[in-house]
């Protein structure tokens, strides 16, 4: 929220931000009291008026005529254009400002049509406009200071226009992006929690068998397997294992009389925690055991390295 | 056919309306365009985008607020800013100093059939011309360069209290010089 200045910093200052030339901080401070400060908004209206003469000081350069007829055209093009989409219209005039009868405006059209080269300007309508301009002042000064500082503040925002245009564009991207990122995190989370009471199901389910696997050892490795015969679910669950060495990895089998069927590969967590999960049918009376070993990484076929922990199936069998 | 009636037309779609506006303060605007941003293919780039804002601003446009000339001029200053401080954040360049009210008066005359604008000018030229030297030194970088008070304390190594003072009394005289011109004292 911007601070609005007091009364006396702001009347230092109307020239200035007339003239758009206070630091921003201060530009907007001034803004706020004028807001709700009459006076000032009734000097800040006659500054305003003062800074537009400055550009009539300005020597004259004419535009070079080709080039001049070309923005001409181009403009005149994208006006029809415009009307066309009837987006004038729609845009209406600005309704917080208050309307002083104006003169030739609110006429019906009854006016000839507009001629299309007409180079010459009216000097006698320019004038006549001006005359009903200050007449106007005359009569109803108050709102014509009112309109003024509605005015210069509404041409001070244009400055800004494009500025904020382009806040507004990144502050819509970050949005988007987080909302994207909020979109994927939420997914992440059903999807973990799909994972986990599946999980829960293959080890808590009527049908499933437990395996208890140990090792040898001062910090004995255990783990534990459950085999959710329905589903064929397997998930082995171990604490104490010591990380493998480099270029090894642990290796979880199912040992049947006629084989030793690989059950995947993991590595413990620094705490020597381990999830393994796998789906493989197996004839509920072919386990034998269930064993992990440490075998190259990547495993192997057929268990080569040294035995970590093993199970035997009838221990569990109940 | 005057400009409160171009506008209007605009307003209600009439592109012939914005032609004639066009013809008729073309070179007014892109004169202060030119003496801004100092450089003739941005000026005509900025030129357009003035014409093409108030084609699309028409409705807003509202006469107590001052004369047509007014509205489209103090648009023109606003695009022209616009370019010059978009073309210093990418140049990384200072905008050369602005000519001097003495530059202003010894310029071509404004073009014949502004009637209005010419008067003002040779006014707003003559009250520019008897400010002291430094009060309108801050005025002209101010308005014509565009630069923020704090901008000119450094340009001109004055503390930032004695710029303040020095547009504060610039702005006091002129406006006192220019309230004949009508509507600028309000």
């Amino acid at each position: 929220m911007t601070r609005a200045a007091s009364h006396d910093e702001a009347r230092e200052e109307l020239g200035a931000a007339a003239l758009d030339a206070l630091p921003p901080a201060e530009q907007a401070a001034v803004l706020a009291h004028v807001a709700a400060c009459a006076e000032c908004r009734a000097e800040l209206a006659a500054y305003g008026t003062v800074a537009a003469c400055l550009a009539a000081a300005v020597a004259a350069v004419p535009v070079d005529p080709a080039r001049r007829a070309q923005v001409r055209a181009r403009l005149l093009a994208r006006a029809a254009a415009d009307a066309r989409r009837g987006e004038l219209r729609a845009a209406g005039p600005v309704a917080d400002v208050p309307v002083v009868t104006p003169g030739p405006a609110n006429r019906p059209a009854a006016a000839p049509a507009v001629p299309v080269a007409s180079p010459t300007p009216a000097v006698s309508g320019e004038s006549r406009a001006e005359a009903r301009a200050r007449r106007r002042w005359g009569t109803a000064a108050w709102l014509a200071a009112a309109a003024s500082v509605a005015f210069v503040v509404a041409a001070a925002g244009l400055v800004r226009t494009s500025r904020e245009r382009d806040t507004l564009r990144v502050a819509l991207r970050a949005t988007e992006e987080r909302a994207a990122a909020r979109a994927d995190s939420l997914g992440a989370m059903s999807a973990a929690l799909a994972d986990k009471a599946q999980m829960l199901d293959a080890i808590t389910g009527p049908s499933v068998r437990v395996v208890e696997l140990t090792g040898a050892g001062v910090r004995e490795p255990i783990a534990r397997m459950f085999w959710d015969r329905a589903s064929n679910r397997w998930t082995m669950v171990a604490h104490n294992l010591p990380m493998p060495p480099a270029g090894r990895t642990y290796q979880v089998w199912l040992v049947t009389p006629h084989a030793k069927i690989s059950a995947g590969t993991f590595e413990p967590s620094p705490a020597g925690d381990a999830t393994v999960r796998a789906e493989y049918a197996l004839d509920s009376a072919a386990l034998q055991a269930v064993a992990v070993t440490e075998e190259p990484d990547g495993g192997m076929p057929q268990p080569t390295g040294r035995m970590v922990i093993l199970g035997a199936a009838d221990r569990a069998n109940r | 056919m005057d400009d409160l009636e171009l506008v209007r037309r605009m307003s209600e779609g009439d592109e012939r309306a914005l032609g004639v506006l066009y013809d008729r303060w073309v070179t007014a605007v892109h004169s202060i365009v030119l003496r801004l941003v100092g450089d003739a293919a941005e000026a005509e780039d900025v030129v357009e985008d003035v014409f093409w804002q108030a084609w699309r601003q028409a409705g807003r446009y509202e006469p107590t607020r001052g004369g047509v000339s007014t509205w489209l001029l103090t648009i023109a200053r606003s695009r022209a800013l616009d370019r010059v401080r978009a073309l210093r954040r990418h140049r990384e360049e200072t905008v050369p100093l602005s000519p001097t009210a003495e530059d202003v008066a010894s310029g071509s005359p404004t073009p014949a059939g502004v009637a209005e604008l010419s008067e003002r000018a040779a006014l707003v030229t003559a009250a520019l011309q008897d400010l002291p030297r430094e009060q309108r030194e801050a005025l002209e970088l101010a308005y014509y360069g565009g630069l923020s008070q704090t901008e000119i304390a450094e340009r001109t190594g004055q503390p930032l209290g004695t710029i303040k003072t020095r547009m504060r009394l610039a702005m006091q005289k002129l406006r006192g010089r220019l309230t004949m011109l009508g509507g600028a004292g309000a």
